[in-house]
């Protein structure tokens, strides 16, 4: 299996301005796990929404999941976006709906069954320590109990790739632990893993992650080791 | 397989002015019908009615010329090949008819009538020229007479139409703007969906179910209210103009097809949704 994520000189631009990423060129390898930090405003949720198909680039090509996603058509995006998880920066939890219902939309979405769906989002809330709050709206949550209402939406699903912005903005730092160490040992049931992060403290403490560091929309890559990574660390699923 | 919340687009109990518009058009759509197909069964009861139907009036102060006339009148159309059917009408016939106008007892002289039918292909022209002979002899078409009427169904029957039409068009487009609505107002919630791997048809499925739904309710509001109507002038019409075979009144196969207007208006609601939800969608990555 070749790459999760592929990235060829992709270049992107909002509006006529100058561009906001360049030259981007970086492969993940299925199963691995990067951070992208940045200074704010280096384009770490730019780059994020290129790779979950919010927005399309200005040049390059990028590959997910061994698909050509600029050429690939509309209609065939939705099975792409399925094996992915992503947590958003600002978390774009469904006001309306409980934490139950918010995690259980991408089960929804892919048509699973009323019982599979209850069984999954309830051991899923109890992993985020939500369980007691499942019936309760996003706007009666802490920042730091959305944050996780939205990670566990993100990974209901088993996605192949988890794709995260920032997601231990609004927890205290052993919250923001036991969140890692649940993307952890995703990772190591072979989901591959991109964090953006400020927290330079926390990319410190898993030393086998990979750091993907953003400065003024390039990647700084002397090495060349993001370009072109070793093989893989486990087998893809 | 179970379906996304339905309140995810369109908030349940949060109800819009849609039923009341399809109300509405449903109201003005099921008059205009009504209007139009009792409308045609005037204009085809007055046509069937007149078709080719001639009287020839003969006006004499006299009654015995009088009557020597109609003879004579009667004696050329039956010996010529321009009409079917003809018969003097029996005065006392011819009496009963003005009575109402005359009074019974009115000592006037009256005309004498001849009914006759033109064979096909014969214009009136011709009989007229044949009772020359005849020259208090008066020949008119019951279709000339009802000319002007027959004119002014088929025109007030045209407008019902393009009132049925127009309705139809706006319960459509109102349709659609309700579809617009709800997208842009859950612009975030739309993104959201489709980051997760919801399909345009998915999105689409929540608003056009509810639309359907709410096209069904006030198209049959208005349609309860539309039949209401229809009975009441129905019944009004039928006591002043209770003689004439073109009296607009609907039957059973005509309320059938009233009947189909709320399941035609939720139907095509379902599809204006549709449409404009996929269109408006193909517009983002
Ligand atoms: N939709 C947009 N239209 C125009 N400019 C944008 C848009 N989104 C981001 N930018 C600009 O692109 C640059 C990178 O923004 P981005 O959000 O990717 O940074 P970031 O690294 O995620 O920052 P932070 O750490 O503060 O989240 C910024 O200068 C920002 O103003
Ligand atoms: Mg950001």
């Amino acid at each position: 299996m070749s790459a999760i994520v592929h990235f060829e000189n992709v270049g992107l631009r909002y509006g006529t301005g100058a561009e906001t990423l360049s030259n981007l060129s970086f492969s993940l390898a299925p199963g691995s796990f990067h951070f992208v930090t940045g200074a704010s405003g280096a384009g770490k949720t730019s780059l994020l929404r290129l790779v979950t198909l919010a927005q399309r680039p200005s040049r390059g090509i990028i590959r997910l999941f061994g698909e050509d996603i600029v050429t690939l058509p509309r209609d065939a995006l939705p099975v792409v976006r399925r094996r992915l998880g992503v947590v958003y920066q600002d978390f774009r939890l469904i006001p309306h709906l409980t934490a139950f219902e918010n995690v259980a939309l991408p089960l929804r979405i892919m048509g699973q069954d009323e019982p599979t769906i209850r069984a999954t989002v309830t051991e899923m809330l109890d992993w985020v320590g939500l369980a007691p709050r499942a019936d309760a709206r996003p706007a009666t949550l802490s920042g730091g109990e959305q944050q996780r209402v939205a990670i566990a939406r993100a990974v209901v699903a088993r996605p192949d790739l988890i794709v995260a912005d920032e997601p231990t903005g609004n927890v205290d730092p052993e919250m923001s632990m036991r969140l890692f160490q649940l993307f952890e040992g995703l990772n190591r049931l072979g989901t591959t893993i991109l964090v953006a992060t400020h927290d330079l403290a926390l990319v410190a403490r898993f030393p086998s992650a990979a750091t993907m560091h953003l400065a003024r929309g390039s990647i700084e890559d002397p090495s060349g080791l993001l370009r072109y990574p070793a093989a893989p660390r486990r087998a893809y699923r | 397989m179970s379906a996304l919340p339905s309140d995810l687009l369109l908030r349940a109990g949060r109800r819009s002015a849609l039923p009341w518009v399809i109300a509405a058009a449903a109201f003005l759509m099921a008059l205009a019908a009504a209007s139009a197909l009792a409308l045609g069964r005037s204009a085809d009861a007055i046509a069937a009615n007149a078709a080719g139907k001639i009287t020839v009036s003969i006006a004499e102060g006299d009654p015995a010329r009088r009557d020597a006339a109609a003879a004579r009148a009667l004696a050329i159309l039956a010996g010529n090949k321009l009409v079917d059917r003809v018969a003097r009408v029996d005065q006392a016939e011819v009496h009963r008819l003005v009575s109402p106008y005359l009074g019974a007892d009115a000592d006037i002289p009256l005309p004498a009538l001849i009914d006759a039918d033109l064979r096909p292909g014969v214009a009136i022209g011709a009989v007229r020229t044949a009772l020359r002979a005849v020259s208090s002899a008066r020949v008119d078409a019951e279709g000339e007479a009802l000319a002007p009427l027959s004119g002014l169904i088929v025109a007030l029957r045209r407008l019902a139409l393009v009132v049925v039409l127009l309705s139809a068009l706006v319960a459509l487009l109102v349709t659609a703007m309700v579809a617009r609505a709800a997208l842009a107002a859950h612009a975030g919630t739309v993104e959201t969906l489709h980051g997760l791997g919801a399909t345009d048809a998915q999105l689409a499925r929540l608003v056009e179910r509810r639309t359907a739904m709410d096209a069904l309710v006030g198209a049959t509001l208005g349609l309860i209210a539309a039949g209401g109507v229809i009975l009441i002038v129905g019944a009004h019409l039928g006591t002043i103009n209770g003689s004439t075979g073109g009296a607009p009144h609907l039957p059973v196969r005509d309320w059938g097809l009233l009947m189909v207007l709320p399941v035609y208006l939720a139907g095509s609601a379902m599809m204006a949704t549709r449409l404009t939800i996929l269109s408006q969608l193909r517009r983002s990555i």
